[in-house]
């Protein structure tokens, strides 16, 4: 049984129907003037606008979505450099040394990866409120580096496993330490993995929802609590929404695009090597 | 290694540990802790130690239940489709085709895209009447079926939401691993003339067995977790049809009765029921042998 070329074509087509249309659906809504439903006539082609895009950077009367750009990028990009960091350091004792305990150690530490995000986050306003972290930069750069920690120790291992360990080696015998050979020879080899990495911590804290809802109040919202004040008594703005979901998604496809190679491994903590 | 011993892993891990003490650790125990009393935020200088008696009330609770019950209709049904779908895609796309990175690109949009953006995309197009899908059925002559308000169809609009933003993950991962299998077996069936049915399932399927675990695992996690989707799709309704749990112990914790022990109680048995799937899956499947 081999598939012709018209059926693979109309398969083809389906697919690329069924996942992309709601995007160009979000993208076209976003340039339609006026928060109605999208509804594809003549006119509203002839009428695309940047207007939504326009009021939600400057309309004074909207949240301030420049303001929360500031704060996403501030938030996810300190987390995930902060994730990163520590993560390849972690990483790199699973992958080179052997110890007592080191699967159990591993699995405890994915473990919290898996935590319903619902059953932590009442103790957790608690301990902000009290410890003064609550709506501030330095306590959602702290969440999420803690919950980006799991994810980044299990890509590093994987990463600096694929190192042969005999490069380090000759290192060491021409006469590095051990910071300059970790600095100056396994994290160079890794450089591709170390963007994953990065890359994926920003993602998960550049979408994270629950918690920043939770967790923060004027002074440091991010974008994705923001999206909800389109939501508002008057009934749900579209326009302003898809605008700002567009311009949400857009910076991260652009990413992805360029690291494309790298994607699939980071999407399974590393446990599929390509 | 020799030589390194004074730099022994656990100073490299001790970081990683002590943060996930402090900010991991602490929620957890403090909400077990509560589990246990009658903690509400409206009386909270009322507070007593009532024992087991949350966890008793919860498993007696028909909405809970009830909710159990959702929660698995739709990790069964979405984990499913998911894989078998994206086994399906994997498949068809194995041979590298023209124009291949736009495909890839394009199925990536709906993972990247915030949980909450999609919630908000989603009930756009299934808005009643003027959503697009309802444009589209109209053209046809279908009335609307009134999607997310509709009580047989509420669960299963969210069930096409996660299929959607979800579909591409196994399919990307799959394919990558199609793609990576050794060559000679499926020479040395072509040879020995076997039919396309045989080959997938003698060899393809056996090959595939433990990447095909590793999405059920991350789906699985995920899945049975869904708060988002109820959250902005339908908020529960219609009726209970679509309180998952996690939405139901929301609700009860935090947004309606505040009747925070309760809703502890609630996560953590919902916590175990995911440890203890997550640990079996791991242990058989993940952890790579040293």
């Amino acid at each position: 049984m081999t598939l012709t070329r018209v059926t693979k074509g109309v398969i083809i087509c389906a697919v690329l129907i069924f996942f992309l249309f709601p995007i160009v659906i979000l993208v076209m809504q976003s340039l339609t003037p006026g928060g109605r439903i999208f509804y594809p006539t003549i006119e509203q082609f002839k009428s695309f606008t940047l207007n939504n895009y326009y009021e939600v950077f400057f309309n004074p009367y909207l949240v301030d979505l420049i303001f929360l750009l500031e704060n996403s990028l501030i938030i996810s990009g300190a987390s995930a450099c902060a994730a990163t960091i520590i993560g390849s350091i972690g990483g790199y004792a699973f992958a080179r040394f052997k110890f007592k305990g080191d699967d159990n150690l591993k699995v405890w530490i994915l473990s919290f990866k898996f935590f319903p995000p619902i059953a932590v986050v009442l103790p957790l306003f608690l301990l902000f409120t009290r410890s003064h972290l609550y709506d501030t930069y330095q306590g959602m750069i702290l969440i999420y580096t803690v919950f980006n920690l799991p994810f980044s120790i299990w890509l590093m291992t994987s990463f600096i496993e694929d190192i042969p360990k005999e490069i380090e080696e000759s290192a060491r015998i021409d006469g590095c330490g051990f910071f300059q050979g970790f600095f100056r020879v396994t994290i160079p080899l890794t450089a591709g993995g170390l963007v994953t990495t990065a890359l994926f911590n920003f993602i998960f804290a550049w979408n994270e929802f629950l918690l920043a809802l939770c967790l923060t109040q004027n002074s440091v919202m991010p974008m994705t609590v923001g999206l909800a004040t389109f939501v508002g008594m008057s009934g749900i703005n579209w326009g302003y929404i898809a605008s700002s979901s567009s311009f949400m998604v857009l910076p991260i496809i652009v990413l992805c695009v360029i690291l494309q190679k790298y994607i699939v491994r980071g999407l399974t903590f590393g446990a599929l090597k390509e | 290694m020799g030589g390194l011993k004074s730099y022994s892993p656990y100073i490299l891990l001790s970081p990683t540990i002590v943060l996930l003490l402090m900010i991991g650790i602490f929620p957890l125990t403090y909400s077990l802790y509560y589990s246990f009393t009658d903690l509400n935020l409206f009386y909270v200088e009322r507070t007593h130690f009532i024992g087991l008696d949350n966890f008793l009330d919860l498993l007696t609770d028909k909405y809970f239940r009830y909710s159990f019950l959702v929660t698995i209709e739709f990790t069964v049904v979405v984990v499913s489709a998911e894989v078998l779908l994206g086994l399906g895609l994997a498949l068809f796309f194995k041979e590298e085709i023209k124009g291949e990175n736009v495909i890839r690109t394009i199925m990536m949009v709906p993972i990247m895209i915030a949980p909450i953006a999609a919630g908000y995309l989603w009930k756009h197009l299934f808005w009643p009447n003027q959503g697009i899908i309802d444009i589209i059925l109209w053209q046809f002559g279908i009335p609307s079926p009134r999607w997310t308000a509709n009580p047989t169809l509420a669960l299963p609009s969210l069930m096409i939401v996660d299929i959607w933003q979800w579909t591409p993950f196994a399919f990307l991962i799959l394919l990558s691993g199609l793609r990576a299998l050794p060559q000679e077996p499926f020479e040395a069936a072509s040879i020995d003339g076997a039919g396309r049915w045989s080959v997938f399932r003698y060899l393809t399927l056996p090959l595939m067995k433990k990447l095909i675990l590793v999405v059920i695992l991350f789906r699985l996690i995920d899945a049975i977790r869904v708060f988002d989707l109820p959250y902005i799709l339908t908020s529960g309704g219609p009726g209970y049809e679509t309180y998952t749990t996690s939405y139901f112990l929301y609700i009860l914790g935090l947004k309606e009765t505040f009747n925070v022990g309760r809703a502890a109680a609630g996560s953590w048995i919902l916590n175990i029921i995911i440890m203890i799937l997550v640990m079996t899956l791991l242990r058989v499947f993940v952890m790579r042998k040293k």
